[in-house]
């Protein structure tokens, strides 16, 4: 943690440091501790990537015993989901940015958000370490060590998650981590929406709030609705476990897939959406524009938010459904894209006549826009049910979610990390490396999973430990795998930028043109955010003060 | 799709595929296409650019919404009109094949065609192999195939076959993407699948796998079909049924195989036998010396079934339900040489 260029250090010594991080409730710190305890997730799940790739990389391969493959996708998924994008997005960048950007000092309750931070830093703890054991146990082989881990899939489908297959303790860690995740998130939720309602500065209405704040808004109420969801369901399959109290006995076993995905499909839009709003703060900036159509687009995340919650019963297509329902869910979901497909062309027409400024932010903007689309296309697809029924659970969907969360969420989060890290640090990220990051993840991605999608054309299933030769699966799998390991690559010359922050000049207070309030304060602020609680006229107030021109009236 | 499309079903859904994949390329290159024109032709040229700014424009924005929508309303459309058509998917409890294709007389007498089902296989889900049981055909019998090695569905060509699919563990689906779709096989209730596959004259294999995550060796579970002209299926069929229902031959019995049976099998997840892997807790007494025991699942001495021999034990194993109606005990189809190794095997347990 020492190694954090934030202004942790200010007591004076290590320890110092230590306790100031345990004890505080300021938000740009908690924000902070978040974004990198998180990253570290994404670093550890990306591992376990790393491990599935190697194992799928030619046929008959025995790198990973089933047992251990099925551990490793399982915590893969976890980690990278529970662990990474929804936490940094929301506890990172959510807890870093609202406060500044809507003119406030913290949040509306910093010790609850505290409270969160160190919920989800235990429930991490709790699985990540029982990962950890199981992965010693495989390596040393020693067996018991192997049960601290779930092995169940994330989506933990009962039966197949109930004490009769699944007896061993790691299945428990697991759904105890993602109750206290849930507590964790739920409290985030209700933090970021009473701030965003009672803190505002003067003069800044709705319509003159920031898009990334906006974005935030709907993500919290989709927890709030959401996530309790979850956890019930959690705690009704823990007491299943350890108290026989037949929740989801076999008859049952439908309820566990509704009140799963009725969290779980919101909670792609839940990754998704703080990174689109990251997103229509970057692309306005770097093109010395205003977001086109501002209100189309706030209503479009409001309108995604509230559709996100029709479309669960997808994931059950062929899980034995009434047609009629069926039906119902196939046209929400293939609704839904018609609001994500306005906000693509309002994106388009906000760089449309501009003057594109390609720093890294852009470019991981343009990474976003144009691997998202593909995720977008391919799931009205698969949203056909005929389709569903032959692509369901195949390659295709693997391909599908990571166009959607890696190429939509991941590049936004790079994107936000390049374009705010002077904001937290005071420190500029270097161009040259951060332009070849950007290029080897790029292809590194896009030679990861798009053959994926022919992979699952091809009939192969998703979560399988091995695959025989002959199928024709060969030359995709390895192509997928050499993807893999570039998208290692330059998550490791990230890292190589980040560590030489030390040695890199003090940023100016707004490097970018930022035109949010966020900018209109020290880099990094201070504890008390802004000296003077700034009035707000417009949606843009830096770019008047800027420019000396009136920005139009919301 | 990339896998041959084989039936009239499979078909169907290939031809609403390369539908809508015309479209997803289309769009596709729209989008790629402006982003890299957009990149092209508005890079920063001079540092000093002040461009207009433009905050938006209705009659834009309209459009990309209302063209999208229509876009989406046809394939839904195209999407309702090929299910109306397909006879695949039966919704659970229901096997008949739904018939949404009201008002059109050429997919209602497919789907007519598809209900007169000529082979009917029970399949059940088992970790981690499928085993199929078969009812009957054309008056030869049934028979069961579930020794969990290397079993691949056998079916004739150019006839209705229905799947009576599920499971007695966690969840699995049944996909074998040439013959059309896939469904989830459930513990605790049925789906269904239908499909014929023409006749070519030669035998055909089709290959599949299990595509719900199934525990430890979830990879392995693949599912082989066996297409044969139905000339040899017959004769597949009457040799594979005289086979597998040879009259039970006690002397031939083998307690070892009972054993592994019993201990790595079915049995094992209720009884225990002390000692073994066996350790079941949900059957109401151990088994450990089961041969001493007064009688068969604590029946009445007087009962002419209960007596604990050979043929009992035997009548008692191949269906429990009618040698003692309401037992918890299930019906678990054991083969004739199974149930006669079991019978052995529980003999020794003194």
């Amino acid at each position: 943690m020492a190694s954090i260029p934030v202004p942790v250090t200010r007591r004076g010594s290590a320890l110092g440091g230590l306790i100031d991080i345990l004890t505080t409730v300021d938000h740009k710190k908690i924000g902070l501790v978040y974004i990198v305890s998180s990253f570290i997730f994404f670093i550890l799940s990306g591992l376990l990537a790393l491990g599935i790739r190697t194992q799928l990389a030619v046929p008959n391969n025995t790198f990973l015993p089933p047992e251990a493959y099925n551990m490793v996708f399982t915590m893969h998924g976890t980690g990278m989901i529970f662990l990474f994008v929804i936490p940094i997005l929301t506890g990172g960048f959510g807890n870093y940015l609202v406060p500044l950007q809507i003119g406030a000092r913290d949040m509306a309750f910093p010790r609850m958000n505290a409270f969160s931070l160190w919920m989800f830093i235990f429930a991490a703890i709790l699985i990540m370490t029982g990962v950890t054991l199981a992965v010693v146990g495989y390596t040393a082989q020693i067996p018991s060590l192997t049960q601290f881990s779930s092995s169940a899939a994330w989506t933990a489908y009962v039966p197949l998650s109930s004490k009769q297959f699944s007896p061993q303790i790691g299945m428990d860690l697991w759904v105890l981590g993602v109750i206290a995740l849930g507590i964790s998130s739920t409290l985030g939720a209700v933090n970021f929406l009473v701030t965003i309602y009672a803190m505002r500065a003067p003069g800044m209405t709705a319509w003159r709030m920031p898009m990334f704040t906006w974005s935030m808004t709907v993500t919290a109420a989709m927890i709030l609705v959401a996530t309790p969801v979850l956890t019930a369901a959690m705690i009704m399959l823990i007491a299943d476990r350890q108290f026989g109290t037949q929740f989801f006995s076999t008859s049952n076993a439908r309820l566990w897939q509704h009140m799963f995905w009725f969290y779980s499909h919101p909670a792609v839009y839940i990754m998704v959406v703080p990174a689109m709003g990251m997103l229509s703060e970057i692309l306005p900036v770097f093109s010395r524009k205003p977001i086109f159509g501002p209100k189309v687009i706030i209503l479009s995340t409001v309108a995604i938010g509230v559709l996100g919650f029709t479309t669960w019963a997808h994931h059950m297509f062929v899980s034995g459904i009434s047609p009629e329902v069926e039906r119902f869910f196939m046209f929400t979901t293939m609704v839904i894209a018609v609001p994500t497909g306005v906000k693509i062309f309002n994106w388009i027409a906000t760089m449309w006549g501009g003057s594109l400024n390609f720093k890294t932010p852009l470019l991981m903007g343009f990474g976003f826009l144009s691997t998202f689309v593909v995720g977008g296309i391919t799931g009205v697809v698969q949203g056909a049910i005929p389709l569903d029924a032959e692509v369901h659970n195949s390659y295709w969907v693997v391909a599908h979610f990571h166009y959607v969360l890696f190429g939509g969420s991941v590049f936004g989060i790079f994107g936000g990390l390049y374009y705010w890290m002077p904001k937290f640090t005071g420190k500029m990220l270097d161009e040259k490396l951060g332009k070849l990051h950007f290029w080897t993840m790029f292809v590194g991605f896009n030679l990861t999973f798009f053959p994926m999608h022919i992979l699952g054309l091809m009939g192969m299933p998703r979560r399988i430990a091995v695959y025989p030769d002959g199928r024709g699966w060969e030359v995709s799998n390895l192509v997928a795998t050499i993807g893999a390991f570039m998208i290692a690559l330059s998550v490791l010359i990230f890292i190589i930028n980040y560590l030489g922050l030390a040695r890199r000049p003090k940023a100016p207070e707004n490097p970018f043109e930022g035109n949010t309030l966020e900018w209109a304060t020290d880099s990094p602020p201070a504890e008390y955010n802004f000296k003077k609680i700034p009035v707000v006229t417009s949606a843009r107030p830096l770019w008047e003060a800027r420019t000396g021109q009136k920005d139009i009236e919301h | 799709m990339l896998f041959p499309t084989i039936t009239q079903d499979a078909q169907l859904i290939g031809e609403l595929y390369n539908f809508v994949f015309v479209f997803a390329v289309l769009i596709f290159l729209l989008v790629e296409g402006l982003l890299i024109w957009t990149a092209y032709k508005y890079r920063r040229r001079a540092a000093g650019e002040a461009p207009v700014q433009v905050h938006g424009n209705n009659l834009a924005e309209l459009t990309w919404t209302v063209l999208p929508g229509v876009l989406i309303a046809m394939i839904f459309g195209l999407t309702v009109d090929t299910m109306s058509k397909l006879t695949a998917a039966g919704s659970i409890n229901n096997p008949i094949a739904h018939v949404h294709a009201i008002g059109d007389r050429e997919a209602q007498a497919r789907v007519e065609r598809a209900q007169k089902v000529d082979l009917v296989v029970e399949v059940t889900g088992k970790q981690w192999f499928w085993a199929y049981d078969y009812t009957d055909y054309d008056g030869l019998g049934a028979f069961g195939l579930s020794s969990g090695v290397g079993d691949e569905l056998v079916i004739p060509a150019g006839k209705n076959i229905r799947l009576d699919m599920t499971s007695d563990n966690v969840i699995h689906a049944w996909w074998v993407p040439s013959l059309g779709g896939m469904r989830y096989v459930n513990p605790g209730d049925r789906s269904y699948i239908w499909f014929n596959v023409p006749d070519t004259g030669k035998e055909q294999v089709f290959l599949g796998q299990c595509n719900v995550f199934c525990g430890k060796d979830h990879a392995l579970m693949v599912a082989k079909v066996r297409v044969l002209p139905e000339v040899q299926f017959r004769a597949w069929y009457s040799a594979t049924a005289t086979a597998r229902n040879q009259p039970p031959d006690f002397t031939k019995g083998d307690a070892a195989r009972g054993k592994e049976i019993f201990t790595t099998g079915v049995c094992a997840s209720c009884h225990t036998v002390a000692g073994t892997k066996a350790q079941g807790k949900v059957a109401p007494r151990e088994m450990t010396t089961f041969a001493s025991l007064p009688t068969i699942a604590q029946l009445p001495a007087s009962d002419p079934k209960a007596t604990i021999n050979t043929q009992n034990l035997y009548a008692w194993l191949k269906n429990p339900a009618a040698v003692k109606p309401g037992t918890a005990m299930p019906n678990n189809k054991l083969s004739n040489r199974d149930a006669v190794d079991l019978v052995t095997y529980l003999l020794t347990l003194k």
